[in-house]
C-alpha cells in the first residue's frame, strides 16, 4: 500500500489539495467551479439571516427579497474572487448599503405622498377600517400566544433603523465593533452608542418575555 | 472575527463576554434574542426558502464564465484596431487629396493677387494667343 502525498496550496482563498505526483496546475475551469462552490456555500449560510434582517428593516417581504437578491448579485459580480474570510464583511456591507438606499427612497416617497395628499388621504374611506375588529387580537394577546419571537420582532421593528441593524450585526452575527463600524460606515463610537441604546430599549420591552 | 454557523459558539462568546462586553443580566437577554432569531430562520416557510435558493443559484450562475464575456476584451481590441485603421486610411486619403498638384494650383490662384476674372476667361485668352 502506498501513501498518497498531497500538496496544499492557497489560491484566492481556496484551499487546494492536489496529489503531489500530479504537478499540473489546476485548470481555470476547476478553479472557477471551486470558487462557485465557495460562493454558493457562503450565500447558503447567510441568506436566511440576511433575509430576516432585511424584513425587520423594511417590514416588507418583497422589498426584503429584492434587497437580498441585489446584495447577492453585487457580491458575486464585484467580489466573486475574494477569499472566504473577506466575503462576510463585504456581503453585509452591500446588504446594509441596500437597506439604507431603500430607507432613503421610502422616506422621499413618504414625504412626497404627504405633500401631495396631506394628512387627509383617507377622506374617501367609509370609516369602517377605523372601527375595531371584534375578532382581532391585541398585540399583548399576540405576544402571549406566539411567545418570544413576536415580542422580539415587535421590539426590533420599533427600533430606529441604525440601532436595529447595529444590534443585529453585533448580537446576532457576532461582528465586533470595528467590523460593524466598517459595514455601517460610521464611527466605532456610534456603533457603541447605537448598540447600547438598542440594548436598553430591548431590555425594557422584553422584560416580561426573558 | 466573523462568525456564521455559530449558535453554540456565540453563546460561549456571549457568556465569556467576547462578542460584546455585556453585563451578566444582558447575557441572558442576548442569548434569548439570538435563540429566537435563529429559530425564526429555521421556521421560514417553503416559499421563502425556495425563493432564496433560486436567488442564490441565479447569483452564483453570474460567476460562470460565458463565451460572450470572455470575448469582450478581444471584441474591444478588434473594434479599436478597426477604428485606428479606418481613421488612418481616411487621414491618408484626405492628405493625398489636399496635396495633389491640382489642389496646390487652386490654392495658388486663390492666394494670388490677380483678378479672378482673368482665370475665368482663361480659355478665351489662350485661344487669342494661338491666333
Amino acid at each position: 500500500m502506498t501513501d498518497t502525498v498531497f500538496n496544499i496550496s492557497h489560491h484566492d482563498g481556496l484551499l487546494m489539495l492536489r496529489n503531489i505526483d500530479d504537478q499540473a496546475e489546476p485548470s481555470a475551469e476547476s478553479m472557477q467551479a471551486a470558487q462557485q462552490r465557495l460562493l454558493d456555500r457562503f450565500l447558503a449560510g447567510v441568506e436566511k439571516r440576511a433575509y430576516r434582517m432585511a424584513v425587520l428593516a423594511t417590514g416588507n417581504q418583497d422589498e426584503a427579497f429584492d434587497i437580498v437578491q441585489d446584495a447577492m448579485l453585487k457580491l458575486v459580480e464585484n467580489y466573486g474572487n475574494k477569499a472566504e474570510a473577506d466575503l462576510a464583511p463585504l456581503f453585509y456591507c452591500i446588504l446594509q448599503s441596500r437597506i439604507r438606499d431603500w430607507y432613503r427612497r421610502s422616506s422621499v416617497r413618504n414625504r412626497l405622498r404627504t405633500w401631495l395628499h396631506g394628512d387627509d388621504e383617507d377622506d374617501d374611506s367609509d370609516g369602517l377600517d377605523q372601527q375595531p375588529d371584534p375578532a382581532a387580537r391585541t398585540p399583548e394577546e399576540l405576544l402571549a400566544a406566539h411567545g418570544g419571537i413576536m415580542a422580539l420582532e415587535a421590539a426590533l421593528v420599533k427600533l430606529p433603523l441604525r440601532q436595529q441593524q447595529v444590534f443585529l450585526l453585533r448580537a446576532w452575527e457576532g461582528l465586533d465593533v470595528k467590523e460593524t463600524a466598517q459595514i455601517m460606515q460610521c464611527a466605532q463610537g456610534s456603533v457603541k452608542t447605537h448598540y447600547s441604546r438598542a440594548l436598553v430599549t430591548l431590555r425594557e420591552k422584553l422584560r416580561d418575555h426573558v | 472575527m466573523t462568525n456564521f454557523n455559530k449558535t453554540e459558539q456565540s453563546s460561549r462568546e456571549l457568556e465569556s463576554g467576547a462578542a460584546c462586553v455585556a453585563p451578566d443580566h444582558d447575557v441572558v437577554l442576548l442569548t434569548a434574542v439570538r435563540k429566537e432569531l435563529d429559530q425564526s430562520c429555521a421556521a421560514l416557510d417553503g416559499y421563502t426558502l425556495s425563493r432564496l435558493h433560486r436567488m442564490r443559484v441565479a447569483a452564483v450562475a453570474k460567476r460562470a464564465p460565458r463565451l460572450s464575456r470572455l470575448l469582450v476584451p478581444f471584441g474591444g481590441l478588434v473594434t479599436a484596431f478597426a477604428l485606428v485603421v479606418a481613421v488612418s486610411v481616411g487621414w491618408n486619403a484626405r492628405k493625398a487629396e489636399t496635396s495633389s498638384p491640382a489642389a496646390m494650383e487652386d490654392m495658388e490662384i486663390l492666394a494670388g493677387n490677380e483678378a479672378l476674372d482673368l482665370y475665368a476667361d482663361y480659355d478665351f485668352y489662350q485661344w487669342l494667343a494661338q491666333d
